[in-house]
């Protein structure tokens, strides 16, 4: 089973475009389930210390795969996230 | 296949987004205004229940062009910005930090769920307090969507003032901050690690088909608007009532002059709501014999805003805020009395 680890990044309280990214994200993960890759969903608080040590300044929602951040200040939709989780497996 | 569903719906969310554009530039060129027409003294022919219902029908007949415009320019402007130029410049150097502050803020519109992060982003980063303070001061203040909104309904005259008198008032508070030995302090204790050049490399941005950044851009302005138009809708029925019965002689003799700068940059402070409200009401004072600079000092009321006060005393402590508030208090006194001085509408 192929893994990958995304991690969505917000304030927090989540803002409501985390929320529904959050979600989006874990609609996109059911569907690789059964396509056999696993992803590990994380929420990162965009003001922590590691967060800003390890990407710096970002927009929020972010939307970091494998630890590179690949969307920031929208909302992708399941299709989207899930092409970008595919293309990080590889 | 699914190319084809693709260029159609780019297709239509283009002419979806001209029209509009359309729109704008139509009523322009057959000066139609998009501002209310009722005056003062039409209130009077209503009962006190028809005046809510007339004052909306005549700002929604007349205004929703524009109020249209205004969201879909927001979400589009947001959307199809260089997010990573302002993430990759803002926390690099100083300067340019005040000057990206500054200038690039107003395209983040009014959404605090942004700005407050950003905030402490470029705090923590590199840039240091004085950007910081710059860039949260001049978004709420001067953004996209309040400049379009004062443009039109009051005056393009001063939306170009409001926007100047913004931009002075936050750099200056910005650096006043920043000199500050709590800011200093603050700056010190904030800044993560020596070396200001944070791993970018990490960030690979992934660029979407245009379609989907079309409806991406489109639901944002959705989303604003969800969050901005019940507040205005509630505050346009409360200022058709203030219209209605607030006696003109009431607002001539405590509006204008240098009194009216004070009481109205006191005044806005409860009031200061980042939905537009402050526009409306405005304008509706400004029918009444407001003086322009005391409408200045009113826009200006942003040192009150106390939510996103609130949000940011706990990032920086209360003398940050407290410094910057009466910073932004000081201009909002001076500014407008400088306005009304030089324009002699005071």
């Amino acid at each position: 089973m192929k893994r990958v680890v995304a991690e969505v990044i917000g304030p927090n309280p989540p803002c409501q475009r985390c929320i529904s990214l959050k979600a989006n994200v874990e609609v996109a993960a059911e569907v690789l389930k059964a396509e056999g890759i696993e992803v590990e969903i994380k929420r990162l608080d965009i003001m922590s210390k590691e967060v800003l040590s390890k990407y710096g300044l970002l927009l929020s929602p972010a939307l970091a795969v494998n630890g590179t951040v690949k969307t920031m200040g929208w909302v992708p939709d399941n299709a989207t996230i899930e092409k970008i989780l595919k293309e990080s497996v590889k | 296949m699914a190319n084809n569903v693709r260029l159609i719906r780019t297709a239509l969310l283009l002419t979806f987004v001209f029209a509009v554009i359309g729109l704008l530039i139509y009523s322009r060129i057959s000066a139609y205004s998009l501002a209310p027409v009722m005056q003062p003294a039409d209130f009077s022919k209503y009962s006190w229940y028809e005046i809510p219902f007339q004052y909306l029908l005549d700002y929604f007949g007349h205004g929703w062009i524009c109020l249209l415009f205004a969201f879909v320019a927001a979400g589009l402007v947001y959307e199809f910005m260089p997010k990573e130029l302002i993430t990759k410049y803002m926390s690099s150097s100083k300067s340019l930090g005040y000057a990206i502050g500054a200038g690039l803020a107003p395209f983040f519109t009014v959404c605090s769920c942004t700005m407050v992060p950003l905030f402490a982003g470029i705090l923590y980063t590199g840039a240091g307090i004085g950007p910081a303070i710059t860039f949260l001061l001049m978004a709420p203040s001067a953004n996209i969507l309040s400049i379009l909104i004062t443009g039109e309904f009051i005056s393009w005259e001063i939306a170009g003032v409001r926007i100047l008198v913004s931009l002075a008032a936050a750099v200056t508070a910005g650096l006043v901050v920043s000199k500050t030995p709590w800011g200093k302090t603050l700056e010190r204790s904030r800044q993560i690690g020596q070396n200001r050049g944070v791993a970018s490399g990490a960030i690979e941005i992934v660029k979407p088909p245009l379609d989907e950044r079309l409806i991406s851009a489109l639901k944002f302005g959705v989303y604003l608007a969800r969050q901005i138009l019940p507040y205005f809708l509630a505050g346009l029925v409360i200022v058709s009532y203030v219209t209605a019965y607030t006696p003109q002689e009431l607002v001539q003799g405590y509006l204008t002059g240098v009194t009216g700068v004070l009481i109205a940059s006191v005044a806005a402070g409860p009031l200061y709501t980042p939905t537009l409200v402050e526009v409306i009401l405005g304008r509706s004072f400004l029918s009444l014999g407001m003086s322009k600079a005391a409408l200045l000092a009113w826009l200006m009321g942003q040192p009150w805003d106390l939510p996103n006060m609130a949000a940011v005393s706990k990032i920086t402590g209360w003398k940050v805020v407290v410094t910057y508030a009466f910073v932004l208090w000081i201009c909002a006194v001076t500014l407008p009395l400088l306005y009304g001085v030089t324009t002699g509408s005071i």
